[in-house]
């Protein structure tokens, strides 16, 4: 019996995505409250699979650029980033131990905390006067419908490694 | 067993890393909102990104390209005759137009009053619209290098469409009339009465404030700039008023009005490269901030 080899991911194919990811985001949607956030869903992604590589450092980072791009104040998208990982971390077994659609259904959870915490913090600035709630809802809606499917295109990839041994 | 549950810190979530960053986040946020500091990290931001946003706004492009090429010879042919025509006309209008700027600006001198600079215009496209929820803006493909600044308006064929409010190398950022509490002063058209109006947010008409109960308005009334602020060139048009609400509990009337320029239909819109002759010094808070200091230093 050949031994198994659990090969990490390498990190060309998770810049490679996140990239694919980033350009989805500034695709020219215009401004409108559905778009979906696919650079969250993948950096999520990739959160769960490979947690040793990514953590919430360059979820940072990326809330950062994302901000610069949609002329947010600066940390708002940062925050909203570093919520969704530190929850996909917390919550690995939770996610990593479920079927597909259960997974979907905990990203949902996560991706409405994040969502939520960002329309609070801009609520409590004063810039929004009521929170709209097709902006909270929708975005997230769509991100957990498109965990399946990313999961299926990235699924090739070697079995995640529970990095919190019981 | 209870004694080896594991715990919320040995499960190695990084709680630690998270709250150093929230602060950080925190503290980007308090000098975006309160310092406006932030604008250097964003103009870098913006260098790393244009290219990527650039490309982005092509698949567009190529296929209103595409369409255009395979437009057929006799369907230019077609085109070309009506807008001769169209020409023949305007050229007409034109002359009259050159006679009456000529006597206005003869009585002008008359009554001397100061002359109106002409405005200078540079064409510019849309590379993108951000997404926000809290704001209305475009981002245009000319900036510092274009000799674009801050605070010049943007209009298109129609009427006033926003002012830029960043600007980057590449690139710059109009605030749209749309925006929450943008505002821009206006004269009614009918009867030149005086007023200011503001953005509502996404979508919301636009609300003519301060506006006096009893105020000679009415539904259909045209907004146009006044050019007393010294940012917009006077007489461009705005807005139209679409409803008047004179409650009596409010002491002021609610006038909402529609933009005339089509805010979220085109590609293309034009800066306005104005700067009026008869510019006043404007007062600002830091000086007057910096003067109360230099009397208490004094005083000392």
């Amino acid at each position: 019996m050949k031994p198994i080899v659990l090969k990490s991911t390498s990190y060309g194919v998770i810049i490679l995505t996140i990239l694919f990811g980033f350009l989805l985001n500034i695709f020219p949607f215009g401004n409108s409250d559905w778009v979906p956030d696919f650079m969250l869903v993948v950096l999520a992604f990739w959160v769960m699979q490979v947690p040793e590589k990514m953590d919430l450092t360059p979820a940072f980072f990326l809330g950062v650029l994302m901000d610069i791009q949609t002329s947010q104040y600066l940390g708002i998208h940062a925050i909203t980033y570093l919520v969704a990982c530190f929850l996909v971390i917390v919550w690995d077994r939770r996610l990593l131990n479920n079927t597909l659609l259960g997974q979907s259904f905990v990203m949902f959870q996560i991706f409405l905390i994040a969502n939520a915490a960002q329309l609070f913090i801009l609520w409590q600035m004063g810039t929004i006067r009521e929170f709209s709630a097709s902006y909270l809802m929708i975005p997230c809606v769509l991100q957990a419908c498109l965990w399946p499917v990313l999961k299926k295109i990235l699924s090739g990839h070697p079995a995640p490694i529970h990095h919190n041994p019981l | 067993m209870f004694r080896n549950s594991p715990s919320l810190f040995r499960q190695g979530a990084p709680l630690l890393k998270l709250f150093f960053f929230l602060l950080v986040c925190a503290a980007l946020i308090f000098s975006d909102y309160r310092l406006h500091a932030t604008e250097k990290i964003r103009a870098f931001g913006q260098t790393i990104l244009f290219p990527l946003q650039q490309l982005l706004s092509k698949p567009s492009q190529f296929a209103q390209n595409t369409v255009n090429y395979f437009v057929t010879r006799s369907a230019m042919r077609l085109e070309l005759n009506k807008q001769s025509k169209e020409i023949e006309g305007l050229s007409f209008l034109a002359n009259q137009a050159e006679y009456l700027i000529s006597e206005n600006e003869h009585l002008k001198k008359l009554l001397r009053l100061p002359q109106q600079p002409a405005v200078k215009t540079l064409a510019a496209e849309i590379i993108y619209n951000p997404n926000n929820p809290i704001s209305q803006k475009v981002v245009i493909n000319v900036g510092e290098s274009d000799g674009v600044k801050a605070g010049m308006p943007i209009a298109s064929d129609l009427g006033i469409l926003g002012q830029i409010t960043r600007v980057f190398s590449n690139s710059s950022e109009v605030t749209l009339l749309e925006e929450r509490d943008f505002s821009i002063p206006v004269l009614v058209e009918r009867n030149g009465l005086r007023a200011a109006l503001f953005g509502v947010g996404r979508s919301a008409p636009l609300e003519l404030r301060y506006i006096n109960n009893l105020a000679d308005l009415d539904v259909g009334d045209y907004l146009n700039t006044s050019g007393i602020d010294g940012t917009y060139p006077p007489g461009m048009p705005v807005a139209i008023i679409t409803k008047i609400d004179r409650s009596s509990e409010s002491s002021g009337a609610i006038v909402s009005c529609r933009p005339i320029a089509k805010i979220n239909h085109y590609r293309h819109l034009v800066v306005l490269i104005y700067s009026p002759n008869n510019q006043v010094p404007v007062p600002t808070e830091s000086e007057t901030i910096k003067h109360k200091l230099k009397q208490k230093k004094g005083a000392q």
